[in-house]
């Protein structure tokens, strides 16, 4: 019988929730779905901070033409399921026009069918599957599409002088795109990928796998990875004693386990850019907000993904339709925190200004860069 | 002197020496896990869903006792506490929930361990965050005969040497352990013979949450805490503990052994350049298989065997 | 607002079929399938794998109704001597593997990165199709509860001796009624392919399986209305901590993990305080041996 009770209670809960945000007419609520428990919870929490960080700088700003902005942030547990149910609920009960989401392709694809569907807009800073493509007008994407980044860390290894190369990723969309794309520009200059090993995320010990990258003596390691899992891998490496040079997609997400013996050994191609300008300043206003200064890109793409939607609202309007027609507009002349963002015609970021960037002292050195 | 291990393929001897080395580690991370989940099947009958979610408890609590400020514990101490912390949190479940249960059908109760564990997870994810903790324990590479291992690694094996060991003398050479045996083997007439049934159980939980805490802050060290961790474990330890028989406390390590010797070597073996003389390997996305496939194949064993014997 | 409720409705169509299925074979027979999720995943794996050969939705179908029970049969017949508790960890196994297989199968079943299927034309489609197979599944699984097979099921879960007294063979009743609530999951799975438009094989883990016992332990086993409201209530706990959330102000990841909590909670209590469910089954098992 109480569970009875406690759903009757939870509807009236939820009707009077919406009678507020009904009289409440003034600020413009925009979505934001991450998955805040369940796998990939740091990355997702701080694209969500990066997104609060951008509606703060904003609504100090005058928010949309007076109307401030109100964020409304929804878990996706990091499955599908619960996904669609966030961005159902923001989409037809909250009447958010945009909503910004962090969460793999498998998350990310279905919401960009319903927002499609919806007649609404969706930010991607999170997904690189090059099938996010298929939504032009619904999503846009702030991340960079990987089959960039990687084919440039590709030319990286080859022009490191290595001649073969191991592929160590994580058994999913991402890893496998950066490991394809990589090894497809490693073998165009001539080099010879030895072993690819796709690993399953979350594993308590790698051992096994790492000694089957050992027992080919890759003169380079070609990786990617979120930080959990790159911290127990480096380790088991360095461990094991293989000394090969790291080259990583997005080196700064990975997690640093020994700095001593990484010092000068891992390197990479990244987003350009957050080092100096609003990067800069976010970095700052992260760090006095949350006490936290381990940060990951995705601060960045959360920033820039909030920036961008209100920049269009403040333009052309804040129903969804003018959303997707000024946003490609509005990013033409935008200087955001992960840099320059140039969208090809489907809303899929290209072009992105890479650095390459190299672990020296305990920090990452721009060691070069492609605009 | 150099290991005399001769295998006919052309990889260097030393790796053969280095995979059993990873054995042996990944085996002990698991064993002492997967010997509470066999302590807890012998006695009461039923796989328990909720002891690997202890073992991230444990894990938890050591981390707290050693990095709390004000607090901040020596490690061993730490674990030491979280394992006595541990043991009663499995007492106080058994008394709230499973002794209320006794009764019920073994499927029931694991059931009710899974919604355990569940429970427990989603606090522990409320409380400590879904992001993950790392133990910084700082490790020295030894470098022994071509094999390579840590200080850390020593420990894990070290440490579950020895709670084998302590748990074989407490089971086989004292009057409370034998009891505990009587109770696995027949627990009517255990019972009947005047053994206390009830206080024996509630010491059989303590002893069980104790290990899984030990178990669960050696793999804290080993990798990083996360309230999810356990349904990354669940598979492996059940299947070691199945290959060990289930009931049979000291199996479920030969279990992790096999298991993990399986995983390591099947992965690693060249079976393209033995049969084929191209290299070829199974790729080490299916070591999850591995697992899985052999629990389903001991089971699938147990069904024929079980079935001859009703013939 | 209206969108959202027709939404909500369809999600609960689809898991209370997998409810239904999962009492036919927990509650009525008493077999104990930890890999509920299984059939579900052959059901939507077969639509978007159809969809991807670039067959008509109907190809897909069809195969999920024909694969479905197959799979049951290799499941459940080799395993047949086996106690509930190992048949328990034997389908699990099961389910891990198949997930598994599609997750390292990109070419076949899109890997990781999961396959696109075509979306129902519009939510009103998705609902009605969603309450039609629940209707059914409900209609089946109630004439399979009053006939004299769903008697004989009940003294086959009661007692396997005294069903083979009466000259029964418990396997095959076994075999038939899992073929049979395996092919209602997997309808549920095409149905679900169709209505979220995407299959991935993070959507099919141990965790929904439970998501199903706790509807099933909580709404009543081997009571089909009950089961039917145990996924309601589940469903709408996991839609309405949303607005409760946005309501106290809590932070939505704390809401998240309470909610969890709240599952694991009601399995528990249930089991010690009313391991009947909310609606209980009527007991008529001492009939079955007059037919």
């Amino acid at each position: 019988m109480r569970s009875w009770l406690s759903i009757t209670l939870a509807g009236a809960l939820a009707t009077a929730g919406m009678l507020s945000v009904a009289q409440a007419a003034d600020p413009i609520p925009v979505g934001v779905i991450a998955n805040l428990t369940g796998q990939d919870v740091k990355t997702s929490l701080q694209m969500t901070r990066g997104v609060e960080l951008a509606a703060d700088d904003i609504n100090a700003a005058g928010g949309i033409n007076g109307q401030p902005i109100k964020l409304i942030v929804e878990d996706s547990e990091y499955r599908a399921q619960e996904a669609l149910n966030a961005a159902t609920k923001l989409y037809t009960v909250d009447k958010v026009e945009a909503a910004i989401m962090f969460g793999g392709s498998s998350l990310m694809i279905p919401v960009a069918q319903l927002a499609k569907e919806q007649g609404k807009v969706l930010i991607n800073t999170s997904s690189s599957s090059p099938k996010l493509g298929e939504y032009p007008g619904t999503l846009f994407s702030i991340l960079p599409l990987d089959d960039i980044l990687a084919k440039d860390l590709g030319n990286l290894v080859a022009e490191s002088g290595a001649k073969t190369a191991a592929v160590i990723v994580p058994n999913n969309a991402f890893g496998l795109g950066v490991a394809e794309a990589a090894a497809a520009a490693f073998k165009a200059k001539g080099g010879t990928i030895v072993e690819t090993v796709a690993y399953t995320e979350g594993q308590p010990n790698y051992r096994a796998d790492i000694q089957v990258l050992a027992s080919k003596k890759p003169d380079a390691i070609i990786t990617c990875g979120y930080g959990d899992d790159s911290r127990t891998i480096l380790r088991t490496v360095r461990e094991l004693g293989i000394d090969a040079p790291w080259y990583a997609a997005y080196p700064s997400i990975l997690e640093v386990e020994n700095p001593e013996w990484m010092n000068g050994k891992l390197s990479g191609v990244d987003n350009g850019g957050y080092a100096q300008g609003v990067g800069k300043a976010v970095l700052d206003k992260y760090k006095a907000k949350y006490k936290e200064d381990d940060i990951l890109a995705h601060v960045y793409y959360g920033y820039d993904a909030m920036m961008v939607l209100a920049e269009a609202m403040k333009k052309g309007g804040t129903d969804a339709a003018s959303i997707a027609k000024t946003m490609p507009e509005v990013v033409k002349s935008y200087e955001g925190a992960s840099g320059k963002i140039v969208w090809d015609d489907r809303g899929q970021r290209i072009d992105p200004p890479l650095d390459i960037i190299t672990y020296k002292d305990g920090k990452f050195e721009t060691t070069g860069t492609k605009n | 002197m150099a290991v005399d291990f001769v295998f006919s393929f052309q990889c260097p001897e030393y790796f053969v020496l280095q995979v059993t080395i990873n054995s042996i580690i990944y085996a002990s991370e698991i064993a002492v896990i997967a010997v509470g989940v066999s302590l807890c099947y012998s006695i009461l009958r039923f796989a328990n869903f909720a002891h690997i979610q202890l073992a991230i408890v444990g894990g938890y609590l050591a981390y707290s006792f050693a990095t709390i400020p004000g607090l901040t514990l020596p490690l061993p101490l730490a674990v030491f506490l979280a394992a006595i912390a541990t043991g009663l949190i499995a007492v106080l479940i058994d008394i709230i929930v499973f002794s209320r249960i006794r009764h019920i059908s073994a499927e029931g109760k694991m059931i009710v361990s899974w919604g355990v564990a569940l429970f427990i997870r989603s606090m522990l994810a409320a409380i400590y965050g879904g992001s993950a903790k790392v133990f910084d324990v700082p490790t020295e590479v030894i470098v022994c005969q071509g094999g390579i291992f840590t200080t850390l690694d020593i420990t894990v094996v070290g440490v579950t040497l020895l709670l084998m060991v302590l748990l074989h003398v407490f089971l086989f050479r004292t009057r409370t352990g034998s009891a505990l045996r009587a109770l696995a083997s027949n627990y009517e007439l255990a019972v009947t013979r005047g053994i206390p049934g009830d206080r024996l159980i509630r010491l059989m939980w303590f002893l069980s949450g104790a290990l899984a805490a030990i178990g669960g802050s050696l793999f804290a060290m080993q990798t990083r805490l996360q309230p999810s961790l356990d349904l990354v474990i669940l598979l492996p330890v059940f299947a070691a503990v199945t290959i060990g028989g289930m009931s049979n406390v000291f199996g479920a390590v030969i279990g992790a052994i096999v298991l993990s010797f399986a995983q390591n070597f099947l992965i690693w073996i060249d079976f393209g350049s033995l049969f084929f003389g191209e290299p070829w390997h199974i790729p080490t996305q299916l070591r999850d298989y591995i697992a899985v496939l052999a629990l389903l194949l001991v089971l699938l064993l147990k069904s024929s065997r079980a079935g001859g014997e009703k013939k | 607002m209206i969108d959202f409720a027709i939404y909500s409705v369809t999600v609960i169509a689809i898991w209370s079929v997998l409810a239904l299925s999962l009492n036919l074979q927990f509650g009525m027979t008493g077999l104990v399938n930890f890999g509920q999720i299984l059939p579900f995943a052959i059901g939507s794996y077969a639509a978007g794998i159809g969809a991807s050969l670039g067959y008509p939705w109907w190809v897909g179908a069809t195969a999920a109704l024909i694969f479905a029970p197959l799979f049951s049969l290799a499941v459940i017949l080799p395993a047949q001597r086996l106690s509930q508790d190992y048949w328990a960890l034997i389908t699990l196994g099961a389910a891990e593997i198949f997930r598994l297989t599609m997750l390292n199968t990109p070419s076949f079943a899109g890997g990781a990165d999961g396959l696109n299927v075509p979306r129902f034309g519009d939510s009103l489609t998705a609902l009605y199709v969603s309450l039609g197979l629940l209707a059914v599944s409900f209609f089946f699984a109630e004439r399979v509860s009053r006939s004299p097979f769903g008697r004989m099921l009940r003294v086959l879960r009661e007692d396997e001796v005294l069903a083979s007294t009466l000259g029964r063979n418990p396997i095959r009743y076994q075999a038939s009624i899992s073929a049979a609530a395996w092919i209602m999951a997997a309808a549920a799975g095409v149905a679900y392919g169709h209505f979220s438009g995407y299959v991935a094989p993070t959507s099919f883990t141990v965790t929904e399986t439970f998501i199903i016992w706790t509807a099933v332990i909580l709404g009543g086993p081997g009571r089909n209305i009950g089961v039917v409201c145990g996924a309601i209530i589940i469903q709408l706990l996991g839609v309405s901590s949303r607005f409760v959330a946005q309501w106290v102000d809590l932070p939505s990841d704390l809401i998240a993990n309470l909610r969890l909590a709240s599952f694991g909670l009601i399995l528990v209590v249930m089991f010690i305080y009313r391991p009947q469910g909310l609606i209980p089954e009527a007991r008529e098992v001492h009939d079955a041996e007059r037919d």
